[in-house]
C-alpha cells in the first residue's frame, strides 16, 4: 500500500498504481480502458486466490468504505485463506462498480525489469538460520554413475554402517551421496534402492559396494578419489573432471526442456544428456580436448556465438 | 543384407483428434511444419489439404528424415544453444451476442501450458503467440469464456468443418462428431439460419454457394 487512499497492484503482468478519488465524475475512456485491465488482473488473482492481490483488493473495498466493513463481512476479520466463491464475486463486483463510477482511479507504473520485479506477494526476509555444532567425525562418500560414466543425480542410497544401523540420501547433481557425524570406523554396504528403474540392465550393473569410511573435511575430488580407491580404480588427475554446460533456447529465448543432447568427448565418448525445465544441460565426467555435441531430435539448431 | 533392407524404415504418423501440423512438426523436432509436408511421400495429402493447418483425424503423413549435425563447444564452459521453431500465432474475432466487436478487452488465454494476458483491438481482434503444442485453450474476454479447440477446424468440405463454422459464427448446428437424426436436425436448422443470415434461398442444404460464402464469413 502506497497511501491511505492509493495501493500499488502488483500482478503477474504489470504493476498499476489504484487511487481512491470519492469526488471524482465518470470515467474518461482511457480510464476505462485501464479500470478493465485492473479488473483483469484483480479477477486473476482473486479467483486464483493469491493472497496478495486478494489482500490489496480488500483493502481497497476497506478504504473506500472509511475503514469499515464491506457487505456481510467484516474484511478486517477475514484472511485469505477464508475466502470463498460468494466473497470472491462481491469483492469483484463491488470493485467493478467502483471503478464504472469513477471512485477508482488507475494509473500506470513505470515497470522495473523483471529481474529487478518482487514475487507476486512480499515475504518477509529470512535470516541465516542459527548454527548448532555437529559432532561430525567421520564421514561415507559414494558416487553412482551410469554406463557411460555420467552422474546418476537423485537416486535414493541407503549406507548399512558396521552396528548394524543404516543411513539414508539421495545422489547430488553430480551423482555424489554423502552422510556425515559418524562416529565409527570399519565396513559400511552402500545399496542403491531403485536402481532397477534405471536403465542399466545386463550391460553394466552397479554393484553394491564395500567402501571403508573416510575423513573428514575432504573435497568432492579427494570423494570421488576416495570412491574410485574403494572400487579399485587408482585416483585419476587429468580424466573425467571436465564439463560442459548448455542452455537451449529456442530463437524468443523460451527454454527447451527435456531435449535430448549427446555430448561426443575427445576420446569419442558418447554421453547422452537430456535438458531440464529451464533448458540446462550439464555434462560432467570429460576429458580434456574438443567436445562436440549433437541435438538428433532438431533439424535446425545453432550454437550462439557470444 | 541388400540395400533395401539397411534403408530406413519411413516414420509413418496418423492424425489424432486436434491435432495440428505444428503439433506434429514439434513433436519430431522439425523447425518448419512446411519439412514434412513437402516430403515426396506427402505429395498426396498435400493436394488434399490445400490449408496446412486443417489436416483431418485419420490423414497419414510420413515422416522424412533429418540430417545430423554436430557443433564443436568449448570445455568447461557453458554454451548457448538456439534451436529454431516456426511460431504458431492464434487469430480469433470476438464478438458478443450481438454480433458487435468485443473491442479493447482485456483478458487472458490459459493452454495447456502457458497463461498469455491478451487484449483485443479496436475491431475485436485477437492476434496472439501461441506454444507450438498447444491443443486447447481457454480465453476469458471480460466475462466471456470460450473454449478453443486449437487445429481442430476441419476443412469446409466436412460435415463437420461446416458445423464447427456454423456454431464458431453463432448458429447453433448440433453436437460435433455426433450423427444421429436430431443432431441432423439441428445441423440443418443451423444451416437454414445461416443462409437466411447471408440472403441465400433457406433450404438447410449445403451447396458449393452456401460452403464458399460461410468460408468467407468465417475467415480460413
Amino acid at each position: 500500500m502506497l497511501g491511505h487512499d492509493t495501493f500499488r497492484l502488483r500482478t503477474p503482468f504489470e504493476d498499476l498504481v489504484v487511487r481512491i478519488d470519492r469526488f471524482a465524475g465518470p470515467p474518461s475512456g482511457e480510464q476505462r480502458a485501464l479500470a478493465r485491465r485492473a479488473m483483469s488482473d484483480l479477477r486473476f488473482g482473486v479467483e486464483g486466490h493469491d493472497p496478495g492481490i486478494v489482500a490489496t483488493a480488500q483493502k481497497i473495498v476497506i478504504a473506500l468504505d472509511g475503514g469499515g466493513s464491506f457487505g456481510l463481512f467484516s474484511l478486517r476479520e477475514l484472511g485469505p485463506l477464508l475466502i470463498d466463491a460468494s466473497f470472491e464475486t462481491q469483492l469483484l463486483r463491488r470493485l467493478d462498480e467502483e471503478f464504472e463510477r469513477g471512485r477508482l482511479i488507475v494509473e500506470r507504473e513505470q515497470l522495473a525489469p523483471l529481474t529487478e520485479r518482487r514475487d507476486l506477494f512480499e515475504m518477509p526476509e529470512l535470516g541465516p538460520p542459527a548454527r548448532q555444532p555437529v559432532p561430525e567425525t567421520t564421514f561415507i562418500a559414494i558416487r553412482l554413475v551410469d554406463q557411460n560414466a555420467a552422474p546418476v543425480p537423485g537416486r535414493p542410497f541407503r549406507i548399512e554402517l558396521p552396528d548394524g544401523s543404516s543411513r539414508e540420501g539421495f545422489t547430488d547433481p553430480d551423482g555424489f551421496g554423502r552422510v556425515g557425524g559418524l562416529r565409527q570406523d570399519g565396513l559400511a554396504k552402500v545399496i542403491f534402492l531403485d536402481v532397477d528403474e534405471l536403465d542399466f540392465k545386463s550391460k553394466n550393473p552397479v554393484d553394491r559396494i564395500i567402501i571403508p569410511v573416510g575423513d573428514e573435511q575432504e573435497s568432492n575430488e579427494e570423494r570421488l578419489d576416495d570412491v574410485r580407491q574403494a572400487l579399485g580404480k587408482p585416483p585419476e588427475e587429468t580424466a573425467d573432471q571436465h564439463f560442459v554446460e548448455l542452455v537451449l533456447l529456442d530463437q524468443d529465448d523460451v527454454p527447451i526442456a527435456d531435449e535430448l543432447v549427446v555430448v561426443v568427448d575427445a576420446s569419442g565418448h558418447e554421453l547422452i544428456a537430456l535438458s531440464d525445465e529451464f533448458g540446462n544441460v550439464r555434462v560432467n565426467g570429460l576429458i580434456a580436448g574438443p567436445v562436440k555435441i549433437d541435438l538428433r531430435n532438431r533439424d535446425e539448431w545453432s550454437l550462439d556465438e557470444p | 543384407m541388400n540395400d533395401a533392407a539397411d534403408a530406413p524404415v519411413p516414420i509413418k504418423r496418423l492424425v489424432g483428434n486436434g491435432e495440428h501440423i505444428s503439433l506434429i512438426a514439434e513433436e519430431f523436432g522439425f523447425a518448419r511444419f512446411e519439412s514434412i509436408l513437402e516430403a515426396q511421400e506427402n505429395a498426396s495429402l498435400r493436394s488434399a489439404r490445400t490449408n496446412p493447418h486443417q489436416l483431418v483425424p485419420d490423414d497419414l503423413l510420413v515422416i522424412p528424415d533429418r540430417e545430423s549435425h554436430a557443433v564443436d563447444v568449448p570445455i568447461d564452459a557453458t554454451s548457448r544453444i538456439v534451436i529454431q521453431r516456426q511460431r504458431l500465432f492464434l487469430r480469433i474475432k470476438v464478438l458478443d451476442l450481438f454480433g458487435e466487436p468485443v473491442a479493447s478487452a482485456g483478458g487472458r488465454l490459459e493452454t495447456e501450458t502457458v497463461t498469455i494476458r491478451v487484449a483485443t483491438d479496436s475491431e475485436g481482434l485477437l492476434h496472439v503467440q501461441i506454444p507450438r503444442n498447444t491443443k486447447q485453450a481457454e480465453l476469458r474476454i471480460n466475462d466471456l469464456v470460450f473454449t478453443i479447440l486449437v487445429g481442430s477446424l476441419q476443412p469446409e468440405s466436412f460435415t463437420e468443418g461446416i458445423r464447427a463454422r456454423l456454431i464458431n459464427l453463432g448458429c447453433w448446428a448440433g453436437q460435433p462428431q455426433i450423427d444421429d437424426v436430431g443432431t441432423e436436425g439441428e445441423f440443418a436448422l443451423g444451416i437454414e439460419l445461416m443462409q437466411d443470415e447471408l440472403g441465400l434461398p433457406v433450404d438447410g442444404l449445403v451447396s458449393s454457394s452456401f460452403a464458399n460464402q460461410l468460408l468467407s464469413k468465417h475467415g480460413q
